[in-house]
């Protein structure tokens, strides 16, 4: 799964609401086609990773997966039945935080009605409203 | 590219996110013109016009015919910014252009012959999908065209392979030995197998940047654990 292999710090401040739109990566640019978040939210690891393999099982050898969102935030956790206090609990995973208009996963090498199956599918791994979207066409 | 399109635009006078969400709630998108002969001037455009103007054959490096105060303008489309999720123009620039003088234009790139390739198994993975030319703004193209016939795996197509698609007197404004496409070998039965498999869970802890080990920490978090169970 993806995970960080250095950070500064071991627990971080829990991430705010997400409030607005992204503002990087909100168009297919290495692939033909894309996964795009219409809502926000935090996408763990075990998610991104579950999604990857479902749409690799789906396009089989033909195309190429690219995942374009990295979990960088960790959320730490308290012990079940455990009181209050005593400090921040301990990481227990990781999460990529995602705003809408950010495209999460590329795909290339398929035909368009295998990308969007594949996709399909791989939106029900996840807990964001996602859309299919296509690389546009031309430059500036 | 031989056509211009006309763009009918209008001035406009209020500047800022107040008066140019106004225009958009309208249906028009803020743009300003700058550039050959024209002094920067902020105007709005029709959002639909500019859409159908920008979705023509020759894709956003469309020659357009400005008219402002009375003269005629050349101009091409930049920096064209639009709305993260529902795709919609919110701002573009209007560089303004003399037909005389070279302009770089980002080219797509249009694969042809997709079906002669070389019967191995070989995936075609392409790396570049627009080329940065040099050219004079009426003899820019719609479109290069690339050949794949007959690659085979480990084959490449570079940038310099698409010099015959050039206009005259065009020139690359990228490094020609950039390569555009390649041919890849299918992935193996055991490389797809292990693609299929959900990676394990990590159980080692990222390394923490200006400490000797995580030991230490991990032994004072149980020490806090502990302390909270009492």
């Amino acid at each position: 799964m993806l995970a960080p292999k250095r950070v500064k710090h071991r627990k971080q401040h829990r991430p705010r609401p997400l409030k607005g739109l992204s503002k990087g990566h909100t168009q297919v640019y290495v692939g033909d086609y894309g996964l795009m978040a219409t809502s926000p939210g935090w996408i763990t690891a075990r998610q991104i990773e579950s999604a990857r393999v479902t749409i690799t099982r789906a396009i089989k050898r033909g195309g190429k997966v690219r995942i374009t969102i990295f979990p960088d935030r960790s959320i730490t956790k308290k012990p079940l039945e455990t009181r209050m206090g005593s400090g921040k609990g301990s990481p227990e995973h990781w999460v990529a935080a995602v705003k809408p208009g950010r495209i999460m996963f590329e795909l290339s090498g398929v035909d368009e009605e295998l990308a969007r199956e594949a996709m399909r599918k791989a939106s029900h791994k996840l807990p964001v409203k996602t859309k299919f979207v296509m690389r546009e066409e031309g430059g500036e | 590219m031989s056509n211009q399109i006309k763009l009918t635009t209008e001035p406009r006078d209020k500047q800022g996110k107040g008066a140019s969400g106004r225009l958009r709630r309208e249906g028009r998108v803020p743009a300003i013109i700058y550039g050959y002969q024209v002094e920067p001037t902020t105007v709005s455009v029709d959002a639909l016009e500019l859409y159908h103007t920008l979705h023509t054959e020759a894709g956003r490096n469309v020659l357009l015919r400005l008219d402002i105060n009375g003269d005629t303008h050349l101009a091409v489309a930049r920096d064209l910014q639009t709305h993260p999720v529902r795709g919609d123009y919110v701002h573009v620039d209007l560089l303004a252009v003399n037909k005389d003088v070279p302009i770089t234009v980002e080219v797509p790139v249009h694969l042809t012959e997709e079906d002669d390739v070389a019967d191995d198994g070989g995936v075609l993975n392409q790396i570049l999908y627009t080329v940065p030319i040099l050219v004079r703004p009426l003899d820019t193209p719609n479109s290069l065209e690339l050949s794949v016939e007959g690659m085979e795996i480990g084959d490449v197509r570079r940038v310099e392979d698409l010099r015959d698609a050039l206009p005259a007197g065009a020139e690359f404004d990228i490094d020609p030995e950039r390569t555009v496409i390649t041919m890849n070998a299918p992935i193996s039965e055991e490389e797809l197998e292990a693609l299929e498999e959900s990676a394990g869970i990590e159980e080692d802890e990222p390394e923490v940047i200006g400490e000797e080990s995580g030991e230490a920490q991990a032994s004072t978090d149980a020490d806090t654990q502990a302390s909270d169970e009492d």
